[in-house]
């Protein structure tokens, strides 16, 4: 059994793109390689696994970043359960290099406003086309988290899906990080939100959030309007303006790059209106954006603008 | 003066529709693309 | 002298700042006179986006330096790094 000594493979990889990204590390790691018969393909287990490192992009910070590329030696049994099912004779399922894990962790401080930590992991073949499997997702942020394990088999990257689990997501966090300061919310989301790749992007379909017992303050003139006869046409704000809600259900119906359409049902009352009111809404929310939101997401309005054309506007071409 | 409305509905809650269209544009790069199609300044 | 024909002559390229720049130095006074003119006009553009927008004058500039080698045609001089290439 031949086996390699353990040590520092590359001191120290500094990867400059453009002004966009900068990535920062060391990577080390060891092998061992197993030839015990001859017909027998390499066997290699081993990993390169490198930290204390950062990734800029585009001006928003990881930090504390962990990456790290697995090799297991495949047991026997699940080695030929992934040849019999994908297809039995091809010299790539050979290849000692090409099946891996890749495990990411991250601290995300979010534009100052929320401590982050993200845990993605899933197993890659690098076949044509690139499959994967055991995809998982772990983020604590927003004083809740998102989790997601899905594909148990190996499915090529477009053909991706799965359900994002949303749990205790802080929508008063979420109001401060949206920076409109009329509008202020309290509550949280739960829900799950299915997603599926579509010509290689994110796509969201017939998702759900809920939250219970919060409050809806929409002051669009910084201050509130009383309910008089002249105003009473424009109930809807009035109400909004310090909404009470019992339920809040928000069905995502279908989202992608640059634009997302919720249904979104409040009931609750506005107690400045009437002690035992009771009011109903029926939201039909559509923000369309001429930028890739999870772009947007990731890097804030500011970042963002640093981007070059083709990804700040990916996916987006017909809202320009 | 206007008196104040107070709403103290019975059994039927008040149903109020919206839609919300929120066009989120990042413009920066139109309003400089607009400055070097000036002939005179590119 | 004229933009286009300053810039095919290699005389005056784009700059990641945004602004015009002299790629030789015994460029004729006429051209520098333009060049200066011309970066004059554009920085007060760019001041009017950035109040606007009310983001950091620097901010457009750089945006607008991007741009601008962006649209610029091969053959003309742009500044990569500090240094005058030819796209």
């Amino acid at each position: 059994r031949l086996q390699k000594k353990p040590g520092k493979l590359i001191n120290n990889l500094t990867l400059n793109h453009t002004n966009q990204l900068s990535l920062n590390t060391s990577l080390n790691g060891q092998w061992a390689f197993n030839t015990s018969t001859a017909d027998e393909a390499i066997q290699l287990a081993g990993s390169i696994k490198s930290s204390d490192n950062s990734i800029t992009l585009s001006g928003t910070k990881l930090s504390d970043i962990m990456l790290k590329l697995i090799w297991q030696a495949p047991s026997s049994s699940e080695n030929n359960q992934d040849l019999i099912q994908d297809n039995p004779i091809n010299e790539d399922s050979f290849s000692p290099w090409n099946k891996f894990q890749l495990i990411l962790s991250a601290d995300l401080d979010y534009q100052g406003l929320d401590q982050q930590q993200h845990q993605f992991s899933s197993d890659f073949w690098l076949s044509d086309p690139i499959k994967i499997k055991q995809l998982t997702l772990d983020s604590k942020l927003l004083d809740g988290s998102l989790s997601l394990q899905s594909l148990k088999q190996y499915k090529p990257l477009n053909q991706v899906s799965g359900t994002l689990n949303v749990n205790h997501i802080s929508l008063k966090k979420i109001s401060r990080i949206m920076d409109k300061p009329e509008l202020a919310m309290t509550g949280f989301l739960n829900g799950d939100l299915p997603f599926h790749f579509k010509d290689g992007y994110l796509n969201f379909e017939k998702g759900l959030l809920s939250s219970e017992n919060g409050v809806i303050e929409y002051l669009p003139q910084g201050k509130k309007i009383e309910l008089t006869q002249e105003t009473v046409s424009n109930i809807a704000n009035i109400t909004l303006q310090n909404f009470h809600y019992r339920v809040m259900n928000a069905n995502l119906i279908s989202g992608g790059p640059c634009g997302f359409d919720f249904k979104i049902r409040l009931e609750g009352h506005n107690p400045d209106i009437g002690k035992n009111s009771h009011q109903v809404f029926n939201i039909n929310y559509q923000p369309q954006s001429n930028v890739n939101l999870f772009y947007l997401l990731l890097l804030g309005k500011e970042n963002i603008k640093k981007l070059d054309q083709t990804l700040l506007h990916s996916g987006c071409v017909n809202n320009n | 003066c206007n008196p104040t409305i107070r709403l103290e509905s019975g059994d039927k809650p008040l149903e109020i529709n919206l839609n919300i269209k929120h066009e989120i544009r990042i413009k920066v790069e139109k309003d400089v693309e607009d400055i070097l199609s000036d002939d005179d300044l590119f | 002298a004229n933009l286009d024909s300053a810039k095919a002559e290699g005389l005056i390229g784009e700059k990641s700042n945004g602004y015009l720049g002299l790629v030789v130095n015994n460029a004729p006074s006429d051209v520098r006179r333009l060049v200066d003119d011309v970066n004059a006009k554009r920085k007060q553009k760019y001041q009017e986006v950035a109040n606007s927008r009310n983001i950091d004058l620097s901010k457009v500039e750089l945006i607008a330096g991007k741009k601008a080698i962006e649209k610029t045609q091969s053959g003309h001089y742009i500044e990569v790094n500090g240094r005058w290439v030819k796209k």
